[in-house]
């Protein structure tokens, strides 16, 4: 039988860092089955969604259903994030070496 | 044991951006040179979010200084405080009626993550204010911890293309080169790449990073990089981003996640 977990009882209405979906996630027993309810759960941040997808596919028992608009789209957004590496490059713009404060002052006013 | 006084010229929230990073590094390079108490004078001082950087630098960066107005926003970094910090933030949303507030409180989250997650920062602030003569609202999130460089250096990443130098630091941060990626995926590293795209080309608004002695200027389509003199180093991470209330229509906020 799956566990219903109520996320807002544990987290509120938003749920902003990281860290708090990871210490979640050791309370969770591999042996068990869980469903997440996020229903009233306003917002999460994009790492949260991030921390959630690891979550979901980690092995763990764990489905996700009463997303709201906002989260579906975040976790969305990470999803496909997931699959659309984003080819970096180590390469450095002209990094603009000011030898005193006021070649500093000079190139911020002349940033506008 | 001899006490100097430094006065803060007037400013308000007029002050372009990059002035009021003049009077914030002009000001650190004066207590760093004075060995003894300083004393800050800041009654002149309009633009608080100028004060609240001034009084967290004196008060989190080992110096005898003392300062006339002690910040509200600075908050020792565990989990409960991020979350009532941010709270705070959304109570003064509500209060100024501010509508578009996705990308606002996108930009604090991630900023927080990344004050948590990477800093080991003791200390960090979070300020804010509502600048009705430019329509914006300010924000700045800073930290008294590693650094960009040093969370690089910690996790020995990339050492071969930066070095020792915070500038660099700064523009893989940029790039979104991250520390934590998972071993599988390029999961991590979208906090301060897609909030400067989406402050900067979506919002026409302006984002600055300064970390160490690195300092990252980014407006639509111009982006600088600052490497400073030793006498500016921020020992930490401060994150400054002007805001526009007015968004463009075309606008969409889930494009930058």
């Amino acid at each position: 039988m799956k566990e219903i977990v109520k996320l807002s009882e544990r987290f509120g209405t938003r749920i902003h860092i990281r860290a708090q979906v990871a210490a979640f996630e050791k309370t969770l027993s591999p042996e068990n089955s869980y469903l997440l309810d996020f229903s009233g759960i306003e917002t999460v941040s994009r790492s949260v969604a991030d921390e959630f997808y690891t979550l979901v596919h980690s092995g763990m028992k764990v489905e996700m259903y009463n997303m709201n608009d906002f989260v579906r789209k975040m976790y969305d957004a990470v999803t496909y994030g997931r699959f659309m590496p984003r080819n970096l490059q180590y390469s450095f713009d002209e990094i603009i070496v000011c030898p005193d404060i006021e070649s500093v002052k000079y190139n911020l006013r002349n940033f506008g | 044991m001899q006490r100097h006084n430094i006065i803060i010229p007037n400013c308000d929230d007029n002050l372009p951006v990059g002035e009021v990073f003049g009077r914030l590094f002009d000001t650190i390079a004066k207590i760093v040179s004075e060995l003894d108490v300083v004393t800050i004078d800041n009654k002149n001082v309009n633009y608080r979010l100028l004060n609240a950087c001034i009084e967290f630098y004196c008060n989190n960066f080992g110096h005898k200084v003392l300062v006339n107005n002690v910040s509200d926003y600075v908050f020792d970094v565990d989990e409960k405080n991020i979350d009532y910090s941010q709270s705070l933030l959304g109570d003064f949303l509500d209060t100024h009626k501010i509508s578009n507030i996705n990308p606002i409180r996108y930009f604090v989250d991630e900023m927080m993550c990344n004050i948590k997650e990477h800093s080991k920062a003791e200390k960090g602030l979070l300020f804010y204010w509502h600048s009705s003569t430019k329509n914006t609202i300010d924000i700045c999130v800073a930290d008294n911890g590693i650094s960009i460089l040093g969370s690089y250096v910690q996790n020995q990443l990339y050492l071969d293309h930066i070095g020792d130098s915070d500038a660099k630091a700064i523009t893989l941060a940029k790039k979104g080169f991250s520390t934590k990626n998972r071993p599988d995926a390029e999961n991590r590293g979208f906090g301060i790449s897609s909030n400067i795209n989406m402050i900067t080309n979506g919002l026409q608004g302006s984002m600055y990073v300064l970390s160490g002695t690195g300092l990252l200027l980014c407006k639509k389509d111009k982006t600088e990089i600052l490497s400073m003199p030793a006498q500016t180093e921020w020992s930490g991470t401060l994150i400054f981003a002007e805001i526009p209330l007015n968004t463009p229509k075309e606008f969409d906020f889930y494009k930058y996640m």
